[in-house]
């Protein structure tokens, strides 16, 4: 019964996980290249009373072993880097990947960040910059008294003068890929780290290495889908409650056999 | 003294058992590929002095059943979450040595091997899978793991004689006794995109526990009345 109380403990803390994963998705269910994430379960180590295939006599054998369970972890939080929908915004800075990659941004203590979220703007200096100021990596600048700028798929940026039909090219933006997205350690602010668990970043040019193409004027939508999360809501909520009966059941018997007269 | 308080005792302590398992069950209503267990009861008679004694009855937990039923899918879309529809066991090699899992929320490390959430390399026809770079991975109905167009390696599906003697090594795996039987199922039926859920079923969980709750107050309570006819016979026939 000591097990019962720890298994629902258990159970109730990792629905307790489940339940803010959700909380955390529903959130940012309007952000900008967020992706969902879920929680993965496994069973805990079972306790051993009698192993499977124990002599019963001389000639028998136990065909099923005696273990019970002791209940449920938490092993990893899964990211789901499947492709968000795309929003017109037609702003020639708002850019999305259409399929894999990241864009390399450069965090404010000189280290390497990536992001999915598009959204560019120009800083005093005219660089590209994240909303938080951090700049693209390599480093874009776009020069006074254009007038107008073009992103092409491969991240080519090109611009005109006025009354100037000449085009010039300004620079390039180049994404990176992981081997393993999933291991990405997310540091907040719609950034990414690369971690030992996500490989090497393979950089390159939009397109080509099995990287996504980008398009301007387009920001990705998070992939959280409201009407999926709320149902694994309501499935987390049910098992908490279930677990939390355990508890009360073994509760009660405790308490019988406490006033055993 | 009556032999039947005894029995109860033993009942209400099979009981007990019986949570046990039934939380467990309860804690891994959400756990991917989790399969139920039930505690299976046996009768057993006291033996003294080398002769059965039959009054002396009593109820020991003779053995826990797994229960391998197919749980249902769950979509997820993500392309390296694999179901089995049917029979059989995905082959993990993990740092304790080859246990199986039904749960396929499988991942590629940075070294591009296809493994389990916590790293157990899942093993293909020939060995552990491996992706190339740069490519997208697919898996095809058939278990084919798919680098783009390039075939890597059939998903290892395994299936054994004797599913009950499997043993449960927690982590979502099991582990077969040497002598176990086994099969390499030819062609597996793989849903890629879903997950298979826990097969337990919370309602007849529900109930079941509230079935072990009562059986044990009527234990009990069953003690209890031993115990006072005990106190009266004591006090009645000492008079």
């Amino acid at each position: 019964m000591f097990r019962a109380l720890s298994s629902a403990a258990t159970g109730m803390e990792a629905q307790e996980k489940k339940v803010e994963t959700i909380a955390n998705n529903i959130a940012n269910v309007n952000t900008t290249g967020f992706k969902k994430q879920r929680v993965e379960f496994q069973d805990l180590l079972y306790d051993t009373l009698t192993p499977a295939g124990a002599k019963t006599s001389e000639q028998t054998q136990s065909p099923t072993g005696l273990q019970i369970g002791q209940g449920v972890r938490s092993v990893a939080t899964v990211r789901e880097f499947s492709m968000g929908s795309l929003q017109n915004t037609n702003r020639v800075f708002d850019m999305a990947i259409e399929g894999s990659g990241f864009f390399k941004v450069k965090m404010p203590d000189g280290e390497p960040a990536y992001t999915r979220a598009g959204t560019f703007q120009l800083s005093k200096d005219g660089q590209l910059v994240t909303p938080e100021g951090m700049e693209l990596d390599p480093s874009i600048v776009i020069p006074v008294g254009i007038d107008q700028v073009f992103v092409g798929a491969d991240g080519t940026i090109t611009s005109t003068q006025a009354g100037d039909t000449a085009v010039t090219e300004i620079g390039k933006i180049t994404i990176a890929n992981f081997v393993n997205a999933s291991g990405l350690q997310a540091v907040g602010h719609n950034l990414y780290r690369a971690s030992p668990a996500s490989g090497e970043p393979i950089e390159g040019t939009p397109g080509t290495q099995g990287l996504g193409t980008i398009l301007s004027g387009h920001l990705e939508t998070a992939n959280v889908k409201v009407v999926d999360e709320m149902v694994q809501l309501i499935a987390a909520q049910r098992a908490y409650e279930s677990n939390s009966r355990v508890i009360k059941a073994a509760d009660e018997m405790l308490r019988s056999t406490a006033s055993l007269r | 003294m009556a032999n039947g308080i005894y029995s109860a005792l033993a009942g209400a302590a099979t009981q007990a058992q019986a949570l046990d398992v039934m939380a467990n069950n309860l804690a891994n209503l959400e756990t991917t590929g989790f399969k139920g267990s039930r505690a299976i009861f046996k009768e057993v008679l006291i033996k003294a002095d080398g002769v059965l004694n039959q009054t002396a009855r009593q109820v020991v937990v003779d053995e826990v059943q797994t229960d391998f039923s197919h749980g249902g899918v769950l979509v997820t879309n993500r392309p390296l979450d694999l179901a089995i529809a049917g029979d059989g066991f995905f082959e993990i090699e993990t740092a304790e040595g080859v246990r199986y899992t039904r749960s396929g929320s499988f991942q590629v490390d940075a070294e591009r091997n296809l493994t389990t959430a916590d790293g157990g390399l899942v093993m293909g026809d020939g060995g552990p899978l491996q992706a190339p770079p740069e490519r997208t991975l697919q898996v095809n109905e058939r278990g084919m793991l798919m680098a783009d167009d390039l075939e890597i390696g059939t998903l290892k599906v395994v299936e054994f004689e004797n599913r009950d003697n499997l043993i449960q090594a927690g982590h979502s795996l099991w582990e077969a006794p040497e002598e176990l039987d086994q099969e390499v199922v030819e062609s597996p039926k793989i849903i890629s995109g879903a997950l298979e859920r826990s097969n337990v079923n919370a309602l007849k969980a529900m109930t079941n526990m509230i079935r072990i709750s009562r059986s044990y107050e009527a234990l009990l309570k069953t003690v209890e009345t031993f115990r006072a006819t005990d106190k009266r016979a004591a006090a009645e026939l000492g008079k």
